[in-house]
């Protein structure tokens, strides 16, 4: 199964952006959000333990359209009931514009990953 | 909490916009959330007006119908007979001539709501023959996109 299938399913109607702060990179991520859904790839998970209920993070790295452009890095966490995901936020996305990282590889998404959540688990592709 | 913002403001493709009526909810640690539905329905009126309007393109607003078709710079290149590089350029802040600029604006609109004008114009073919098609057509898609956005001053 691939991990984004929980996201594809729950699309559109059960996928949020997160809008605090107001900055313009969640504008950017509103923009890129279809395009991080149907085209990303898992590169990374964690648990949100600081809830009452854990919430599964899935950490999402999309390769860019363009040679020499940035691809874009999307964390998303799901919030789940008894019966599964009712709903995924995006939370945290970097596409090396406004000062932020970005990054032109899924390994140097993944080694971003590893430095700055040491908590979260490499998805490795068989 | 679901709340209803009658004059949400967002910025995209090098502007800030204003919508009449935005659904945003709130969740439990009080941050605001934006809808997969909401948003798709703000891009594509955004998309909408973009490839309307007669002014030629901005490097933002091709950057922005790009992004949400989906669409390689080789894609466009490929289109009105330039070069890659061309577009890659036109990106980076030079201007976009106004012919391929129309070009690309019937393109955009194409890769985006054609499909959904065929789907509208086949039923209406299939119920009441091709004469009403037009009509149809124009009412439903002028429906789907109400609350059409504005630039804000």
């Amino acid at each position: 199964m691939d991990p984004l299938d929980d996201l594809r399913l729950l699309y559109p109607d059960g996928v949020f952006v997160e809008h605090e702060p107001k900055s313009e990179s969640y504008w950017r991520a509103e923009t890129a959000l279809f395009g991080i859904v149907t085209e990303g790839c898992a590169i990374g998970f964690g648990l949100d333990l600081e809830h009452e209920t854990p919430r599964r993070i899935l950490v999402i790295w999309v390769e860019p359209l363009n040679n020499g452009d940035f691809g874009e890095y999307a964390t998303f966490k799901f919030l789940e009931d008894e019966f599964g995901p009712y709903r995924a936020i995006l939370f945290s996305y970097y596409d090396g514009f406004e000062g932020r990282p970005g990054f032109k590889s899924r390994f140097a998404a993944i080694n971003f990953m590893k430095q700055n959540y040491p908590d979260y688990q490499e998805f490795k592709t068989q | 909490m679901k709340q209803r913002i009658d004059s949400y403001r967002i910025q995209a493709a090098g502007t800030i916009w204003e919508f009449e009526s935005v659904e945003v909810e709130t969740d439990a640690d009080g941050k605001t959330l934006l809808r997969a539905t909401e948003i798709e329905r703000i891009n594509r009126s955004i998309a909408n007006v973009l490839c309307s309007e007669p002014m030629p393109l901005t490097p933002e607003e091709l950057e922005f119908l790009a992004k949400i078709a989906r669409t390689r710079n080789t894609e466009i290149a490929a289109r009105v007979y330039a070069d890659p590089s061309t577009v890659t350029r036109w990106k980076e802040k030079k201007s976009i001539p106004a012919l391929e600029s129309e070009v690309l604006k019937e393109f955009f609109w194409n890769k985006l709501f054609a499909v959904e004008m065929e789907k509208l114009t086949k039923k209406k073919i299939h119920a009441d023959g091709p004469s009403t098609l037009r009509r149809l057509g124009e009412t439903a898609v002028e429906n789907s996109w109400a609350g059409k956005p504005r630039r804000a001053a």
